[in-house]
This record gives structure tokens, C-alpha cells and sequence, in this order.
């Protein structure tokens, strides 16, 4: 018990890290392109660590296979809709962000 | 001992609700609102969870954030494609903003705030006078959900105590879709939504998954939450998300099956609620024992016509009676940034 409790604490606390990384990117980065970056990538990983995280406290294969099918539908729609959202803001006309020489 | 974590959370939860409702509402480009007003939406159905409601939770979630939002990106789409014709009109070409420019705060129509303000007098007193040591009718439902055939109290509540009025939402729900298919056709949106295959990929997975939990909805609803609302909701937003992938001009089915699917819901509960009053029972007293299978078939009937209708909404028109030829949308290449 004191395992399982164990290692949710550290995905937990992964799960946090990432999703504390994809949100100051969303805050800080210059430009749509690099937010979407942030905050997808960071987001999903943070996401999966923060099911697992709950999967193990649920006790339940069953509970556990629900909460990966889940994330593994957020993966898609969010890879999905982050493409859209980056096509959509380049048509629209947004400069993607360089670093300045 | 994480009580007050909890209470922290929900005071969040409270004040980001406030916040965003009053941003969604107040803020000047309709984009932006309509964003918040889905973020509303989805802090709204946690909202509920935190209140034990999972049932609203999933409505909340299904139709207020996820089909309603998709139905006001929609709407906005359409305004912003009018307002580059518009423009291009009356420039002879060159389109100069694509933002949407809000109309001009009209002035303060005085006798309407009156009116308004009266209503809500009206309707706060009525709250007030209400007897404060009521229940309400609560506890009476909980005590006879056993006679309803189904053991969910929300299916109950929604099917036997109160179908009436479900009875008339389905009504309602079709008489929306008629006023737009009255008003205006389902023409192919605004260009500039080219389809590809990064949508259609996903599409193929997910509706398949979307058309199963649609039917674990309907199913489960009977004895936990779920039913023909939130299956209705899924339904619509697979009907959706085909749309977007492929366009409205591609395999959409003949009018007349969308038609009979339309009135599907309404037609078999008015014909259930009717055939009861004929085998010698009042109007939707469903006989102990067929209660169950009654609310089925008529969950079953009205998810198909709510995620029809849903979709209907969001595509915003009748669709257009000449079958066009099967035509790949063709994807300018990507210009280089």
C-alpha cells in the first residue's frame, strides 16, 4: 500500500512539473507556434503522468484501462487539434517567431 | 483531513467561474468570448461534479461546452465569411480585417431595463416566498424511483415522474431545427477550410469510439448516470466531427432519412405516451414491469434525434437538395512561412 502510495506521490509530482513547464510556456513564449508546442507536448505528458498517477491508486485493472484509453484519446485530439489551430494561424497570417540576430 | 484543500479548490473553482462568465460576456472580439464561454462551460461541469451532479456534469460538458461551443465557432465562421464578402464588395477586392468589429454599444433602452428589472423582482420574490422548511419533491422521487422501472433517479425523474416535459423538450429541440432549416441551406462554409488528413485520420478513429459511447451512454443510463441527453450529445458531436473531416456536401444521408431521424425521438415517445393512454393507463403511466423497456426504446429513439439535431444546428441549414458529385476537396499546397 505504502508503495503504491509512494509511487503516486512521484507521478504525481512529475505530472505536476510538466504541466507547471506547459503552462509558463503557454504564458511566456513569443507566438502561437511556440505555445502550442508548450503547451501540447508538456500537457500530454503531464496528463499521462497524472493518470498513472491515479491509476495506481484506484486499485482496479479495470478503472486503470479506462483512465489509458482516456489519455490516449486526449493524445490524439490534442495532436490534432494543435496542428489545426498552427494551420489555421498560418493561413491567417501569423509570422511564426525567430530568434532576433 | 483534506477538507480545506477542498474547500480551497472550490473557492477557485467559484471565483474562475465568476470571472470567466463575466469575461465571456464583457470581452469586445466575439472570438475571444466564445472561448471563454467554453472554458465556462467545462469549469462549470467540474463545478458540478464537486456537487455530486455527474449527470449534469456530462450534459454540462457534452452539450453546454462541447456541441454549443462547436455551434458558436460555427456561427462565427459564417459571420466572418459574410463580413469578407461584405467587404470585398464594397472595397472591389482587397479584404482589410478579418477581425470582427463589434457593433456599437446601443444605448440603454430604458423601458426594456425596466422590464427586466421587473422580471427579475417577479422572479426574486417568488424564490423568497417559497416555504423555507420545503424539500422540495426530492425525497418523494428517491422514495418511488423503484416503481420507475429504471434505478438511475435522473433517468426517473427524466422518463417517468417528469417525461412530460421531456416529452416537449424533444418538441423544441425539432422545432429549432425546423427554423433553420426555414431559414437559411447548409452551403459548403466559408472557404478556407481546407480538409485533410490530419483530420480524417483522427475522425476515423475516434468516431467509431464516439458511436460506441454513445451506446454504453444510452444503456448505462438506466442504472447510473448517462442517458439520452449526454448519448444524444456524443452522437452529435461524431455527426460533428465527420462534418468538419469531410465537409457537408459529402456523404451526408438522403433528406428524407434525415428527416425521419429527426422526428424519430418525438414521434415514438408521443406514440409510447399515447399507446399507454390506449391500453387503459393515464398519458406516460408506463405498467409496472414494461416501464424499463419503455424508457429504452424511447432513449433509444430520442439520442438518435438529438444527435441528429444537434449536428443539424451546427451545420446551420437544410441541406442543399441537388446530390453533388462525390468531389475531393482539393488542399492548396502549404506556401512556405
Amino acid at each position: 500500500m505504502i508503495w503504491q502510495d509512494a509511487g503516486s506521490l512521484v507521478l504525481l509530482s512529475l505530472g505536476m512539473i510538466f504541466y507547471i513547464a506547459g503552462t509558463a510556456g503557454l504564458l511566456r513564449f513569443p507566438d502561437v507556434f511556440t505555445r502550442l508546442h508548450a503547451l501540447t507536448k508538456a500537457d500530454n505528458l503531464g496528463l499521462g503522468l497524472v493518470s498513472s498517477a491515479v491509476a495506481l491508486q484506484s486499485g482496479s485493472w479495470l478503472t486503470a484501462l479506462k483512465l489509458l484509453l482516456i489519455w490516449l484519446v486526449v493524445l490524439l485530439a490534442s495532436a490534432t487539434v494543435c496542428f489545426l489551430v498552427a494551420r489555421r494561424a498560418l493561413r491567417d497570417g501569423a509570422v511564426p517567431w525567430r530568434r532576433e540576430r | 483531513m483534506s477538507e480545506p484543500i477542498l474547500l480551497l479548490f472550490d473557492a477557485l473553482l467559484a471565483g474562475l467561474l465568476v470571472w470567466l462568465a463575466a469575461r465571456a460576456t464583457t470581452v469586445p472580439d466575439v472570438f475571444e468570448g466564445i472561448v471563454l464561454y467554453i472554458t465556462f462551460g467545462l469549469c462549470m461541469a467540474l463545478a458540478w461534479v464537486r456537487l455530486r451532479a455527474p449527470d449534469i456534469a456530462l450534459a454540462e460538458a457534452a452539450v453546454g461546452s462541447g456541441i454549443t461551443g462547436a455551434l458558436m465557432l460555427a456561427a462565427w465562421n459564417r459571420m466572418r465569411a459574410a463580413q469578407t464578402a461584405a467587404s470585398e464588395r464594397k472595397l472591389g477586392g482587397g479584404v482589410t480585417s478579418l477581425r470582427l468589429e463589434p457593433e456599437p454599444a446601443p444605448a440603454t433602452s430604458w423601458p426594456f431595463s425596466v422590464v427586466c428589472l421587473a422580471l427579475a423582482a417577479v422572479l426574486g420574490w417568488a424564490v423568497l416566498s417559497l416555504p423555507p422548511e420545503a424539500d422540495g419533491l426530492a425525497e418523494l422521487a428517491l422514495a418511488e424511483v423503484g416503481q420507475s422501472g429504471v434505478t438511475n433517479p435522473v433517468t426517473a425523474a427524466l422518463l417517468s415522474f417528469r417525461a412530460y416535459d421531456t416529452l416537449l423538450e424533444l418538441g423544441v429541440l425539432l422545432l429549432a431545427v425546423i427554423s433553420v432549416w426555414a431559414m437559411s441551406r447548409a452551403d459548403e462554409p466559408a472557404a478556407g477550410i481546407p480538409r485533410g488528413p490530419v483530420l480524417r485520420g483522427p475522425a476515423h478513429v475516434l468516431t467509431p469510439l464516439l458511436i460506441f459511447l454513445t451506446g454504453y451512454f444510452l444503456w448505462i443510463g438506466s442504472k447510473r448516470p448517462g442517458g439520452a441527453f449526454q448519448a444524444g450529445a456524443l452522437l452529435g458531436g461524431a455527426a460533428v466531427l465527420l462534418l468538419l473531416a469531410y465537409g457537408p456536401r459529402r456523404r451526408l444521408p438522403a433528406e428524407w432519412v434525415d428527416r425521419a431521424g429527426l422526428g424519430l425521438g418525438l414521434l415514438v415517445f408521443a406514440a409510447v405516451a399515447l399507446g399507454v393512454k390506449a391500453g387503459g393507463a393515464r398519458l406516460l403511466e408506463y405498467r409496472q414491469g414494461a416501464a424499463g423497456a419503455l424508457i429504452l426504446l424511447v432513449e433509444a429513439a430520442a439520442t438518435l434525434s438529438i444527435g441528429l439535431a444537434l449536428a443539424a444546428l451546427v451545420l446551420g441549414g437544410r441541406p442543399s437538395p441537388v446530390r453533388p458529385v462525390l468531389e475531393e476537396v482539393v488542399i492548396p499546397p502549404e506556401e512556405e512561412p
